[in-house]
């Protein structure tokens, strides 16, 4: 994969880090354009930026009890705080998107106030904006392989999640197992942003989740155009954010988003063509 | 009509390829200036740059180049960018602090294998990282809270709990002038006579410097005092001078109500203390001050510069400059 990296006529594939940033682009942007559209579709925007911020917790939790590899600590606290939120989402007691809220404020507090004892926060706010840049490729083989897990879970799952956010009690009068697949994707989605957490950043990270998949919607009429274009919307945006990012010298993640922001604005006004 | 919007992504999409080729073209690309002397030595931030600058001052192919801008200060939360990387990618040399200061680095290195790495504080003692520890002149007792300082770096699974701040004690500055020049020459031996002459020119006047420092311990020495950066406790050490306690400031967190009411504790403890204090953070020790009279002494932890060969003998003559008006005041 390297070697063919390196016949493209670009200056900035010269380096190895620009490489591996770029394979890592090339795998993390498609996978957040397909995951994207179902949490726009499922109107999950809101829960997707409450497990982003449990980053926090999870990384304090890692740091308080001495876990060697952080990621380990924040995968579970964010599989436990997804399923945690999604219960709390389907329990219509108040509205859902008050006690996400609380329960998102309460986990970056929580992280907060462990990370900064010691005045060491500063340590951690590499996190904020993510670092693309010192990505190792023991670190993009793991990518890979949630890519692969994913495509095959949405070979399976898709049409049973497709129904749930078309009408949650005509998919549950099918008999199917609406909890179950429920649960399995919001596990999903709480793995893959851990894992990507650190390259893209907490503050950004749902955004890049979020705003391909809407561009998408502007433009589709149907779920196979609907996937195309966000993906296409995703890696597009992601590589051309990493090239400008290079030649600018910003932070890659901002950079990303910004493209993808305005790819929402343009497809917004071309609306009419749906 | 899929056709139709495809052919409409694709267009956008090329509107802002040719909109970001344009961004590219007018900020400048940032390329790495050609130097004039063809090796080029990186170094990881200020107080190395300078030591670096002033080993290579003679040197005929060698060119040092700060890793970080000048302005940056402690690195602790320091992130690379690109041009940072082009920069560490071009490097024949690149010459780091140590001892926990460039932790940022620790991965990013891991992928360059083939860059020596020179790292100034090698074999040289460190004091321990004291965090918010208080340390007790008459007990020395260990406060459980030292564990807590070194579970700190678990994230990168490193045990940081030595003090980095090694330049700010002139005499462990010299050992790492000898350290930088010795694994220079023999990187580099074609510049060994420049490198060994510039050295020793640099290292007279630390000496000369360092029988300053001598002179003012005789009036400092035992007094106790406060500091409000982990470097300064290096500047203290080398004046004997008894640190009763650290607060370690940076940009994002401000001492604690109970923190300050520990230290003016501790002071009263004492009886007395100076209070060592960079002058941007003055205001933090206002309380301090007006609960115990303390004398506040403004320093400098010298990471921060023009990018000067003198900058580290300057700042330092202007830290010592100060502590003696405090004397006699």
């Amino acid at each position: 994969m390297i070697k063919v990296l390196e016949l493209l006529p670009f200056e900035f594939l010269e380096y190895d880090f620009m490489k591996y940033a770029l394979l890592a682009i090339l795998i993390i942007t498609p996978l957040f354009g397909i995951l994207g559209t179902m949490i726009v579709s499922n109107r999950m925007a809101f829960f997707s930026d409450a497990l982003g911020h449990s980053a926090f917790t999870g990384m304090a939790i890692g740091v308080l009890f001495g876990v060697m590899d952080t990621s380990i600590s924040m995968i579970a606290f964010a599989v436990v705080f997804a399923l945690l939120l999604n219960y709390i989402r389907h329990k219509n007691m108040v509205s859902s998107d008050t006690v996400i809220s609380v329960f998102s404020s309460l986990s970056v507090a929580v992280g907060l106030a462990i990370l900064s004892r010691n005045g060491n926060f500063s340590k951690y706010s590499a996190f904020l904006v993510g670092d693309i840049l010192s990505i190792t490729s023991k670190e993009i083989g793991s990518l890979f392989l949630i890519l692969l897990v994913t495509l095959m879970f949405w070979c399976v799952a898709y049409n049973g999640l497709h129904s749930i956010g078309i009408n949650r009690s005509l998919a549950k009068s099918k008999g199917m197992k609406v909890m179950l697949l429920d649960h399995a994707f919001v596990v999903l989605v709480a793995v893959i942003v851990m894992l990507s957490i650190r390259w893209v950043g907490i503050l950004i990270i749902n955004a890049l989740l979020i705003l391909p998949a809407a561009a998408a919607r502007n433009l589709a009429s149907n779920s196979r155009e609907y996937h195309l274009f966000s993906v296409m919307i995703s890696v597009f945006s992601g590589v051309l954010g990493l090239i400008l990012s290079y030649y600018l010298n910003v932070a890659a993640g901002p950079m990303l988003v910004m493209i993808a922001a305005l790819f929402f604005f343009v497809t917004f006004l071309a609306r009419k063509w749906r | 009509m899929l056709k139709k919007k495809l052919a409409f992504l694709f267009s956008v999409m090329l509107v802002f390829s040719v909109a970001g080729y344009v961004v590219c073209a007018m900020a400048g690309s940032k390329q790495i200036e050609k130097s004039e002397r063809e090796t080029l030595v990186v170094s990881s931030f200020y107080p190395m740059y300078v030591l670096t600058k002033n080993l290579l001052a003679e040197a005929e192919t060698l060119e040092v180049r700060n890793l970080t801008e000048n302005q940056i200060g402690c690195l602790h939360d320091y992130q690379l960018t690109a041009g940072d990387m082009k920069l560490l990618s071009e490097a024949k040399a690149f010459i780091i602090n140590g001892a926990g200061m460039e932790l940022f680095m620790e991965k990013v290195l891991a992928e360059f294998t083939e860059l020596p790495v020179i790292t100034a504080s090698e074999g040289i003692e460190l004091l321990e990282e004291m965090g918010h520890m208080h340390v007790h002149g008459e007990e020395q007792e260990e406060e459980p809270e030292h564990d807590a300082g070194e579970e700190q770096d678990e994230e990168t699974g490193h045990i940081h709990a030595e003090n980095g701040h090694v330049w700010m004690d002139v005499e462990r500055y010299r050992e790492q002038a000898v350290n930088v020049c010795a694994e220079l020459v023999t990187l580099f031996p074609q510049e060994k006579d420049n490198i060994l002459k510039e050295w020793r020119a640099y290292d007279a006047r630390l000496m000369e410097f360092s029988g300053e420092v001598d002179e003012l311990r005789t009036e400092t020495e035992n007094r106790y005092v406060v500091v409000f950066h982990d470097a300064f406790v290096y500047l203290a050490d080398s004046l004997g001078m008894e640190v009763i306690s650290v607060l370690a400031l940076d940009e994002e967190t401000v001492p604690s109500a109970g923190e300050i009411a520990e230290v003016i504790e501790e002071i009263h403890h004492h009886g007395e203390a100076w209070i060592f204090i960079e002058e941007m953070y003055a205001s933090h020790a206002n309380k301090i001050v007006a609960e115990t009279g303390a004398k506040v002494i403004f320093l400098d932890p010298l990471v921060t510069g023009k990018g000067d060969a003198e900058d580290y003998l300057l700042g330092m003559q202007k830290n010592i400059e100060n502590i003696k008006s405090a004397l006699t005041e």
